[in-house]
């Protein structure tokens, strides 16, 4: 992975930058000893890593706007990160660039029952959200898998999912407003407690949008009323196939539970021998299908979901009978990342969307590629939105093991895209799947996001490198259009 | 009102995408603007949304997007429809009830609110004014379901963004930003939707006589509830008289939906639920949905003297959505009802009132206060633009707004009135 050349005047002029910033922040804010800043080499993605040049842990959105416009003034590039658990590589630092931690913006601002909604600083984690306002019978939906760190302005940044997503969307279908900083230091506000907002979407816009655009420096999410009652039934199939179309007769029957997961044969396995979670072991894929709400409709709704299974060829079927017996169920489930680990001393966790009804040939040509590689790999499947996560297991310390891991994960992501999906469906791009945008999209249409971009960054400061797999300058893409799309750029640089 | 703003000079209509990027590479090379249209039906609509800056003294032609319909993918299964971004509304309604789905944000008909033909308009209209009804309180909004975009922006580029998978965050997520964008980014050809089941059935539980404090109080305990109510909207008494035969005062009325099964007991749950506020009433089947048609698609505002007023649609906070009643009041000549359970008034000002401007403005400022904002999406010709989309912004974000509408269409060609 090739990232932008470090600038040697940026580097050079480091003392002279951390002068600079210890005249906005506080001098313990402001982190320039090399040690200390190994702390930030990587995030989530941990095959990755570069210490930043230095790192700022600015308190509040003042000191952010004047940090930005520092940065901006010296044309040094700034990486955002929240807790950095991004799976993707989207907080990794650049060895030329100033990391901006939001770990101090951990503050709930507001609770607002009457009309539903949050408003808390960025670096709040997911899970603090929800537990905010637990009590009062209230719960935030999108539930990311790292929610008991990974903080919201990262969700944000990210458009994070979860297992709740068909039924009650992503980050971006959940959020009300943004304060946000661009980097000549403006600061942004978009929305609040209303349901709309004026202008064009930039809330859309900005969800999602990997830290390329602007630093999010406080959010207002949407609340919903807990479910009274939840019940997850386990269905165990003897062909992937047959999980796959019960799947899809579920949904066509009219019925979108909360969650509906798959686990493939490896997987299950994986996580029984970890968890003992009581998944049952001759089974090629199993589902796990919740559904909430009132009684009478879960039962209604559990009915359809287990005549459907029964006419799939279902050979096991269990509906949980207690609270404690349905956690059980996710335990499994939630374990499949850890259960890996414990395979192997590394995986990869791939995060790639398709269309459902190619889940039985995207799954067979992943057992052959599986046998190419020479590699094993176990699948999660958030199967109601078609958004699969294969786990490929590797050795690290094996020469070429990470390489052909990558290149195996690769291979998926590009099938994915052949079969009518893409390449993320809740990871983001980052730095993992930057070269495999031109799989997905034209350079007409890479060059209109990169224009976005440039609205908000015209120097592209903010988290260069990630994203777009070649670099543009603005000046460039402006100039551009007398052409149309015909000019080809061989000449530019790809890192 | 409603007025053409301007004279349309030429009129063209491409039948494809070739033909389409040429006609605005030639509308560039020529100085001139394109205004897009369907089929015509949110004119009033766009012209009363957009600034007066964004209009020039440029020739104006009129670019007719009606050769991008048709049905492309409809996969009731994978919960995906395709279409050309022209498609009648009609259609692909037809289409989806008789898969049992719907657009689960329940797309308004606003035509005849600027004298049109109820049941026109495509689905590139509903998008680029990113229209949502009343279910919109508990599904999202238009621009939570759409998946994927393909368009022209103004220097004459196809591109595409977003897909046509439930999950995806492959890029900038562009369908969102053209969603609502009236047309001023670019000329969308195709757009993929999310679709989901349709209820069996659905139900409203009516609240009779409320106060509109008190209404707003039983709205939000309903739509605080586990009991998943998909509208919640109140009505004064001169809406609600002509709402429902039944109504002598005011209205609050609460929508369930889902299977003929079960939901009776979810109803039952909810009304227990609200005891306290007194008895209430149900309604089912078609008088329910011919209630709803009357609410979503506004035709209050539609009918009779109303179709005059000077007509506002404001963003509240749904707590403070209450004190309309009083401003309401103090205005004169003005009449409003709440739909998202207090997240979205309608308000009309008669026509015949002297001081339009003045009293624009005291809706304007009343919004802001309640921290929310307004719309005046039907304007007389001087106030077109006035109160617009973007009047609420401040500087900053207004700036910000500008440039990344240049990013799509420097020249400015595209214009929305």
């Amino acid at each position: 992975m090739k990232m932008p050349v470090p600038d040697s005047e940026t580097i050079a002029s480091k003392d002279a930058l951390v002068s600079g910033l210890r005249k906005i922040l506080p001098s313990e804010d402001v982190i320039d000893d090399p040690a200390a800043l190994r702390a930030f080499e990587s995030d989530g993605l941990s095959a990755y890593r570069q210490p930043p040049l230095i790192a700022v842990l600015p308190s509040n959105t003042g000191q952010v706007s004047e940090v930005l416009r520092f940065c901006a003034q010296h044309g040094v590039k700034v990486v955002p990160r929240g807790a950095g658990t991004s799976l993707s590589g989207g907080a990794l630092p650049l060895a030329d660039g100033i990391l901006l931690g939001l770990s101090r913006f951990n503050s709930i601002l507001d609770i607002d029952y009457d009309n539903r909604c949050l408003t808390v600083q960025p670096g709040v984690t997911n899970l603090a959200i929800s537990k905010a306002v637990d009590a009062d019978g209230f719960y935030y939906a999108p539930d990311p898998s790292s929610q008991y760190a990974c903080s919201i302005g990262g969700n944000v940044a990210e458009n994070s999912g979860g297992v709740h997503c068909l039924k009650y969307g992503l980050t971006s279908n959940n959020l009300l407003g943004l304060e946000a900083v661009l980097i000549n230091g403006d600061v942004v506000r978009i929305g609040g407690a209303a349901m709309e907002r004026p202008g064009y979407d930039l809330l859309g816009l900005l969800t999602g949008s990997e830290g390329l655009l602007a630093v999010i420096t406080e959010v207002t999410v949407r609340i919903l009323p807990k479910p009274p009652l939840a019940r997850a039934m386990l269905l165990g199939f003897t062909t992937a196939t047959a999980a796959a179309k019960s799947v899809s007769a579920i949904i066509r029957a009219g019925i979108i539970p909360a969650g509906m997961e798959m686990m493939d044969k490896a997987a299950v396995h994986a996580v029984e021998d970890f968890v003992h979670a009581g998944y049952p072991l001759d089974v090629e894929a199993l589902l796990i299908v919740e559904l909430d709400g009132v009684e009478a409709e879960i039962d209604h709704g559990i009915a359809i979901a287990s005549s459907i299974a029964k006419e799939h060829g279902a050979c096991f079927e269990q509906v949980s009978q207690s609270e404690e017996e349905r956690l059980g169920f996710w335990a499994g489930r939630k374990a499949a990342f850890a259960a890996a680990g414990r395979m192997s001393p590394d995986y990869y966790c791939v995060d790639g969307t398709i269309p459902r009804r190619a889940l039985p040939e995207v799954l067979e040509a992943m057992n052959e590629m599986s046998a190419r590689y020479g590699l094993r790999v176990a699948n999660v499947f958030h199967a109601g939105d078609g958004n699969l996560h294969p786990l490929i297991l590797y050795d690290a310390n094996v020469e070429g093991e990470l390489e052909r891991a990558e290149d195996f994960g690769a291979d998926i992501l590009r099938m994915c895209v052949d079969k009518g999906g893409v390449l993320t469906g809740e990871h983001g791009v980052g730095v993992e799947k930057r070269d495999l945008m031109e799989e997905v999209f034209s350079q007409t249409d890479l060059d209109v996001q990169q224009r976005v971009k440039c609205a908000f960054d015209p120097t592209s400061l903010l988290n260069p490198g990630k994203m777009f797999p070649r670099l543009r300058r603005c000046a460039e893409l402006g100039a551009m259009h007398v052409h149309g799309g015909k000019l080809a750029f061989p000449e530019l640089p790809r890192y | 009102m409603n007025k053409e703003h301007m004279k349309i000079s030429g009129r063209i209509r491409p039948v494809d995408i070739e033909e389409l990027c040429a006609a605005i590479v030639s509308s560039v090379e020529q100085n001139t603007r394109l205004r897009l249209h369907g089929m015509d039906s949110k004119r009033g609509w766009s012209s009363a949304w957009c600034v007066p800056a964004q209009r020039s003294s440029k020739d104006l032609h009129a670019l007719d997007m009606r050769g991008f319909d048709g049905i492309d993918i409809y996969e009731p299964e994978e919960l995906v429809l395709r279409v050309g971004a022209a498609t009648p509304m009609s259609e692909i309604q037809k289409h989806l009830q008789g898969n049992q789905q719907e657009l689960s944000f329940d797309p308004p008909d606003f035509a005849p609110l600027y004298g049109g033909i109820a049941g026109t308009g495509t689905l590139g209209g509903v998008i680029a004014c990113n229209l949502s009804g009343s279910r919109r309180v508990r599904s999202g909004a238009a621009r939570d379901c759409v998946l994927g975009i393909e368009a022209v922006s103004g220097r004459g580029e196809l591109f595409r963004s977003g897909g046509r998978v439930m999950k995806n965050v492959t890029g900038y997520d562009l369908p969102k930003l053209l969603t609502g964008s009236h047309g001023m980014l670019a000329a969308m050809t195709q757009i993929t939707m999310k679709v989901l089941p349709a209820s069996e059935t659905s139900v409203s539980v009516l609240f009779f006589n409320l106060e509109p404090d008190r209404a707003v109080v039983v709205m939000t305990q309903a739509l605080s509830s586990a009991y998943e109510v998909s509208a919640a909207v109140y009505l004064p008494a001169s809406v609600a008289t002509q709402a429902v035969p039944a109504a002598t005062n005011t209205l609050t009325v609460l929508r369930l939906e889902g299977a003929e099964k079960s939901l009776p007991a979810r109803v039952e749950l909810l009304r227990k639920h609200l005891m306290e506020h007194g008895d209430s009433e149900l309604l089912q089947d078609d008088e329910s949905r011919a209630l709803w048609s009357f609410i979503g698609d506004a035709r209050f505002f539609a009918t009779g003297e109303r179709r005059e007023d000077l007509l506002w649609r404001l963003f509240l906070p749904p707590s403070r959505s209450h004190h309309i009643d009083a401003f309401v009041r103090q205005l004169g000549e003005a009449y409003y009802f709440l739909d998202w359970g207090g997240g979205l008034a309608w308000l009309g000002i008669s026509n015949e009132i002297k001081e339009k401007r003045v009293a624009c403005e005291k809706v304007a400022a009343f919004a802001l206060e309640q921290g929310g904002y307004g719309v005046l999406v039907r304007a007389p010709d001087e106030l077109c633009g006035v109160f617009g989309g973007f009047s609420a912004l401040g500087a900053v974000e207004n700036a910000l707004m500008e440039r990344v509408r240049a990013a799509f269409d420097p020249d400015g060609v595209f214009s929305p009135v």
